[in-house]
C-alpha cells in the first residue's frame, strides 16, 4: 500500500469567528467593569466574592480570552486577555470556538450552555455561579429584550428592574465601556 | 421522546446486582488487576455487621491492604487526607467503599489524592481539574438513596472554611457498583423512607431539569417505578430481599439519570438546609420535592404529568384527565410522604417546621430561612433548574415548605417558554 | 418490573449528540490523552461530503489528523487491517476515529487490538483477556450505521471478536455526518436496531438497566424513523433515529443474541441480503412465536416504548403483549414499497430456508428452542401470522 496516498491533514484556522468572539469578550469585559460601578445588583454580587478574585473566560485552545479581577481596593477591573503574571482563581474555558459562537451569538443562553457542557470550570463553583448571574444581568443591559429573552430563563419584570434603571444603566454602561 | 439540541451521556460503571452479588468481588478485583484493596467504611456499617459479607467474599483469596472504618457522617477533607495517608503507607492498589453517600464520596476524594499523588483536594475542584483515569474504585452502597455509586460527583466538606466542595468529573465514576440485597436488608424504616425519597427526587429532577436527554429520561422513569412500587414493602417487611434489591436498582438508575442530567432547585435548597441546620439530606429532599415540581409547573408541567404513570401506575394515569395529571403527581407525592410518616411512627417529616432532632428540638427555626436562601443562590444545582430563582423566590418557596402549605401558583414569577399543561 | 436474581450491566460508551458535537472531538481526544487520530471510513463517506465536514470541524483546534483512510470496503478483512496498521504506525497516531457503518467500526476495533498489542495477528485475542489496554476509539455513525458498531463485537473476515473492551469510548452523533442514503438502507438499519433492542428486553432474564436503555432505543427508532425515511431533510428525526440505533448496540451487548437477529445474520451470510432487513422481516414472527408457544412469553411492558405512555395505559394489561406483536406486523406492512413484505419476495428459494434455520440453530448453540427457527422462517417466508397457542 502506498502510504502517501493518505496524507496528514493540518487544521486551518477560523480567523473571522475568533475575531468576533474576541470583540464580544472585550465588550462584555468592559461592560462588566462599568456595570460594577453603575448597577447596585452587580456591585453586590461582586462584593460577595473574595478579595483576590480573578476570572478568566476563554476559548480553547489558545483562543481569545477575557480576564476580570478585583484590584487592591476591591474595585472590579477588566484586565485584558493575557494572564501572564496574574493569579487566576476561576478558570472558565469554552471547549471550542463553535461553542463560543453559540454563546456569543445568543443561540444558547449561559445556563443552557452549562447544560450542554460547553464550559469547563476549574475553581470554586459558587464563584462561577456569581459570575454567571453577572453575565445574565449584563446581557439585559447590553442587548434589546428580544434577544436577551432568548438567552435567559426569565427576563426581569418591571418590579425587578424598572425601565429607568434599565435604560439609564444601559446608557451609562455603554458610555463607560467605550470611553477610556 | 424529547431529544435535546445537544446532550452528553456517560456512565461507565459496571453494575453487578443480585442477592449474592458480593460473592463476585474477588473476580471483579482481578478484572481490575488489583491485588491489594483497601476497604473504606463507617461505624454504622460496622455496627450492623455489614462488613461480614464483604470480608467473607474476599476470604483468603484476596489479601486486604488496609482498613478504615471511621468515616464521619459528613465527609470532610481531614478524613480524606487521613485515609489517603493510610492507603499510601500500606501500598494499596484499589479502594472498596462500603457505606452510604458519605463513605462513597469520601472514597472518591481519597481516590483523587492517591491517584494524583497530592495532598491538597482544593487543586481538583471544578469540572476540568482531573485529566486522567484514577485508581480502581468499587462502590458497595448500603443505603438505597444517594446513587453515589453511579454518579460522577463527590461532595466533600471543608470544615475549616465551612464550605462544601464539589468535584464533578467523569473520572470519579466508580469502576464498579455492587448492589447486594443483603447490604440494605437491615436498614431501619426511618432511614429507608428518606433515602428512598432521595432517590425519587434524583429521578424526578433528572426527568424535569434542563440537561435531560433520552437516556436520562428512561432511567428516571424506571427508577420512579421501582421505588414507588417497592418502598412501602421494604418498610413494612424489611427482610423482603426482592423489594430491597428493587430499591437498590431504582436508586442506581436514579443516580445514573441525574448524573447525566443534573438536579435543580430541590437539591439547591436541600443542600443549604442540610449545611445550615444539619438536617439529613433525604429528609430535605422528601419535603422539598413537591415544591420544586410546583414551582416549575409552568415550564415542566407536561413532564410532571408523564411521571404520574411510573409513580402511581397505569390505572391512575388513565383515569386522570390530562390537565389534572401534574397536580395529581404532586398530590401523590405529598400523600406518599404522609404515608411514610405513618409507617415510620412520625419519623418521616412532611414540612420543615416538623423536623426535630433526637431531643425533640426544632431543627429548622424560621429565622434561619434567609440564611438558607442566601446559601442556595450559590449552589450549582440552581443553574439547571428550569425556572430562574432569585432570593425572593427562594424565600417564598421555603416559607411554604416550612408551613407545609402548597405554593400559590399565581404568585410564581414566570419566564417564557411555558408548558402546554 | 422483573429484576433477575443476578445480573451484570456494562456500557463503556459515552454519547455526545447534537449541535456542534463534532467540534468537541479535539477536547474529547485531549481528555483521553490523545493528540493524533487516524480516521477510518469508506468511499461513500468520502464522496458525499461527510469527511469534508469532519475535517472542517477540526479547524482552529490545533489537532493534526494522522491520515484519512477512506477505502474501507463492505466488510473488514485481515488484509485491510495490515494496511491500516501500517498507516497508523507510519504517522505515529495514538487514537482511532471511525466514520460510517459496521465495516469501518469493525476495522477500527480490529486495528485497535493490533496496534495496542503491537502484533500482526488477531489470533490470540478472541476473548481479549490477554490484550493490553486499547487506544482511544471514537465512532461517528453515518446514515449507513445499523447498531452493530456500538456493540462490544467486531466482525473481521466473518469471525466474531467479543469483549467489553471493544465498545467505542465515545459515540458522536452530529447531523452533518448524516447525509442522504437509499431508503432501504435506512429501513434496514431501523429493523436491525429494533430487533436488537426488542429481543434484549424480551429476554427472560433481562434487567431493569438494560430495559431502560432498550426502551430508549426502541422509542427513538420507532418514533423517528418514519420521518427519517420520508425525507432526508428531516434532520431532527434523523438524529433521533440514529441515537436509537447507536443505543441499540449497547443494549444488544448486554443480553444474549435473540433468534431473529441470529437468523438475520445467517441469512446475510447465505444470501448476501442485508442482515437488518432479514432480521426485521423475521422479528414479528419470532416474537409472535415466543408470545404464543414459549413459557416465558413476551412482557407487556414492551408496548410502552412502542405506543407511548398514553396508549400503553389505555390498553389493558392482558392485551399489551399481543398488541406489541401486532404493531410490529403492522410496521412491516407500512413499509410496503420500501422493502419486500415477505422473505418469499426476496427471491430466496425454499430449500435455502432450511439451511438458514439450521445455521441459526448452530449459531445459537442450543440457546433456542429446537425447531423454532424453521417454524418461524416458514411463516415469515409466506407472510402468515401464527395462530393458536396462548392467545385467545
Amino acid at each position: 500500500m502506498n502510504v502517501n496516498k493518505f496524507p496528514e491533514i493540518k487544521p486551518k484556522g477560523k480567523l473571522i469567528k475568533k475575531i468576533y468572539v474576541a470583540v464580544m469578550l472585550w465588550i462584555v469585559g468592559r461592560a462588566i467593569q462599568a456595570a460594577a460601578k453603575v448597577d447596585r445588583e452587580v456591585k453586590e454580587e461582586f462584593s460577595a466574592l473574595r478579595d483576590d478574585f480573578m476570572v478568566k473566560l476563554w476559548v480553547a485552545p489558545g483562543g481569545p480570552a477575557m480576564i476580570i479581577g478585583k484590584d487592591k481596593k476591591g474595585v472590579v477591573k477588566y484586565l485584558g486577555w493575557n494572564d501572564k503574571g496574574k493569579k487566576v482563581t476561576l478558570d472558565m474555558k469554552i471547549k471550542n470556538i463553535e461553542g463560543a459562537i453559540l454563546v456569543f451569538t445568543f443561540q444558547e443562553g449561559t445556563c443552557e450552555a452549562f447544560c450542554n457542557d460547553r464550559f469547563i470550570v476549574s475553581g470554586d463553583l459558587p464563584d462561577a455561579l456569581i459570575f454567571v448571574r453577572v453575565l445574565n444581568i449584563i446581557e439585559v443591559y447590553l442587548l434589546p429584550k428580544i434577544i436577551t429573552s432568548l438567552a435567559v430563563k426569565r427576563y426581569p419584570k418591571w418590579s425587578q428592574m424598572n425601565p429607568l434603571r434599565k435604560f439609564g444603566g444601559r446608557v451609562l454602561i455603554y458610555i463607560r465601556a467605550f470611553t477610556f | 421522546m424529547h431529544i435535546p439540541g445537544y446532550y452528553e451521556f456517560c456512565n461507565r460503571v459496571k453494575v453487578v446486582s443480585g442477592h449474592k452479588a458480593l460473592d463476585k468481588l474477588p473476580e471483579m478485583l482481578k478484572s481490575l488487576k488489583s491485588i491489594k484493596p483497601m476497604i473504606v467504611t463507617d461505624k454504622g456499617v460496622m455496627g450492623a455487621g455489614l462488613i461480614e459479607p464483604v470480608k467473607k467474599s474476599l476470604g483468603t483469596k484476596v489479601k486486604m491492604g488496609a482498613y478504615y472504618d471511621n468515616v464521619p457522617a459528613d465527609s470532610d477533607v481531614k478524613t480524606v487526607k487521613e485515609i489517603a495517608k493510610l492507603y499510601r503507607s500500606s501500598k494499596c492498589d484499589s479502594i472498596i467503599a462500603v457505606g452510604g453517600g458519605s463513605v462513597l464520596d469520601t472514597a472518591k476524594g481519597v481516590n483523587i489524592l492517591v491517584s494524583e499523588n497530592s495532598d491538597n483536594l482544593m487543586d481538583f475542584t471544578g469540572s476540568g481539574a482531573l485529566k486522567r483515569p484514577l485508581k480502581p474504585l468499587i462502590a458497595v452502597p448500603t443505603t438505597s438513596g444517594t446513587g453515589s455509586e453511579m454518579t460522577l460527583v463527590a461532595v466533600i466538606a471543608d470544615h475549616s472554611r465551612d464550605v462544601k466542595m464539589l468535584f464533578p468529573s467523569l473520572f470519579l465514576l466508580p469502576d464498579m457498583a455492587i448492589l447486594d440485597s443483603r447490604m440494605t436488608k437491615t436498614l431501619p424504616p426511618f432511614l429507608t423512607a428518606p433515602t428512598a425519597m432521595d432517590a425519587m427526587t434524583h429521578a424526578f429532577e433528572g426527568y424535569t431539569c434542563m440537561a435531560k436527554n433520552p437516556l436520562s429520561d428512561v432511567t428516571a422513569m424506571l427508577a420512579i417505578q421501582l421505588i414507588s412500587q417497592n418502598v412501602l414493602t421494604a418498610i413494612s417487611k424489611p427482610g423482603d430481599l426482592k423489594a430491597r434489591l428493587a430499591l437498590a436498582n431504582g436508586s442506581a438508575l436514579a443516580g445514573m439519570s441525574f448524573s447525566n442530567s443534573t438536579v435543580g432547585m430541590v437539591h439547591a435548597l436541600g443542600h443549604s438546609i442540610g449545611a445550615i441546620c444539619h438536617v439529613a439530606h433525604g429528609t430535605c429532599m422528601s419535603i422539598l420535592l413537591p415544591y420544586g415540581l410546583e414551582y416549575n409547573l409552568h415550564k415542566t408541567g407536561h413532564l410532571t404529568a408523564e411521571l404520574l404513570f411510573p409513580l402511581a401506575g397505569d390505572e391512575v394515569y388513565n383515569r386522570t384527565p390530562l390537565k389534572e395529571r401534574p397536580f395529581k403527581t404532586i398530590a401523590y407525592l405529598r400523600d406518599l410522604n404522609k404515608e411514610l410518616g405513618k409507617v415510620t411512627d412520625g419519623k418521616h417529616f412532611t414540612c420543615l417546621k416538623e423536623i426535630v432532632d433526637r431531643n425533640g428540638n426544632m431543627m429548622v427555626p424560621k429565622d434561619k430561612l434567609p440564611e438558607i436562601a442566601k446559601l442556595s443562590l450559590n449552589d450549582g444545582a440552581i443553574v439547571y433548574n428550569p425556572e430562574e430563582l432569585d432570593y425572593d423566590d427562594i424565600i417564598m418557596v421555603l416559607e411554604h415548605a416550612w408551613e407545609g402549605s402548597p405554593l400559590d401558583l399565581k404568585k410564581i414569577r414566570k419566564g417564557k417558554k411555558r408548558s402546554k399543561i | 418490573m422483573h429484576i433477575p436474581d443476578y445480573f451484570e450491566f456494562y456500557n463503556k460508551t459515552k454519547i455526545n449528540s447534537g449541535k456542534a458535537a463534532l467540534e468537541n472531538i479535539p477536547y474529547e481526544l485531549e481528555s483521553m490523552n490523545a493528540v493524533k487520530p487516524l480516521i477510518i471510513t469508506d468511499k461513500k463517506s468520502a464522496k458525499n461530503g461527510t469527511v469534508k465536514a469532519f475535517i472542517k470541524s477540526f479547524y482552529n483546534s490545533g489537532v493534526t489528523i494522522g491520515a484519512v483512510y477512506d477505502e474501507v470496503p463492505g466488510y473488514a478483512s485481515a488484509a485491510l487491517l495490515q494496511n491500516l496498521s501500517k498507516l497508523f504506525q507510519d504517522r505515529g497516531c495514538d487514537s482511532i476515529i471511525a466514520i460510517g457503518g459496521d465495516a469501518a467500526a469493525s476495522a477500527a476495533k480490529g486495528l485497535n487490538i493490533m496496534v495496542s498489542n503491537k502484533t500482526d495477528s488477531l489470533l490470540m485475542f478472541e476473548d481479549m483477556t490477554k490484550s493490553a489496554p486499547l487506544k482511544p476509539f471514537i465512532f461517528i455513525p453515518s446514515s449507513e450505521a445499523m447498531g452493530t458498531e456500538t456493540s462490544n463485537e467486531a466482525v473481521i473476515d466473518s469471525r466474531i471478536y467479543k469483549s467489553d473492551d471493544l465498545f467505542p469510548d465515545l459515540v458522536l452523533i452530529d447531523k452533518r455526518m448524516l447525509k442522504w442514503t437509499e431508503k432501504k438502507n435506512t429501513a434496514s438499519s431501523a429493523m436491525l436496531a429494533l430487533t436488537q433492542a426488542i429481543e434484549a428486553c424480551t429476554f427472560s432474564e433481562s434487567n431493569p438497566i438494560n430495559d431502560a436503555f432498550a426502551y430508549a432505543a426502541i422509542e427513538l427508532v420507532y418514533e423517528n424513523f418514519a420521518g427519517a425515511l420520508k425525507c432526508h431533510c428531516n434532520k431532527k428525526e434523523k438524529t433521533g433515529f440514529i441515537n436509537g440505533v447507536a443505543i441499540s448496540g449497547i443494549v444488544y451487548s448486554n443480553a444474549p443474541e435473540g433468534l431473529a437477529r441470529a437468523i438475520g445474520f445467517e441469512m446475510e451470510k447465505l444470501t448476501g441480503l442485508p442482515a437488518g432487513l432479514c432480521a426485521g422481516l423475521v422479528l414479528p414472527y419470532s416474537l409472535d412465536y415466543k408470545f404464543r408457544f414459549e413459557k416465558t412469553g413476551v412482557r407487556g411492558e414492551l408496548l410502552l416504548p412502542l405506543a407511548g405512555i398514553e396508549n400503553y395505559c389505555a390498553i389493558h394489561e392482558s392485551e399489551r403483549a399481543e398488541k406489541s406483536v401486532e404493531l410490529l406486523y403492522l410496521l412491516i406492512d407500512n413499509l410496503e414499497g420500501v422493502i419486500p413484505g415477505r422473505i418469499k419476495d426476496m427471491n430466496i428459494p425454499m430449500y435455502m430456508i432450511k439451511k438458514i434455520a439450521e445455521a441459526a440453530e448452530v449459531r445459537g448453540g442450543g440457546k433456542y428452542r429446537k425447531g423454532a427457527a424453521l417454524e418461524i422462517l416458514e411463516h415469515a417466508y409466506e407472510g402468515i401470522p401464527f395462530k393458536g397457542g396462548k392467545s385467545k
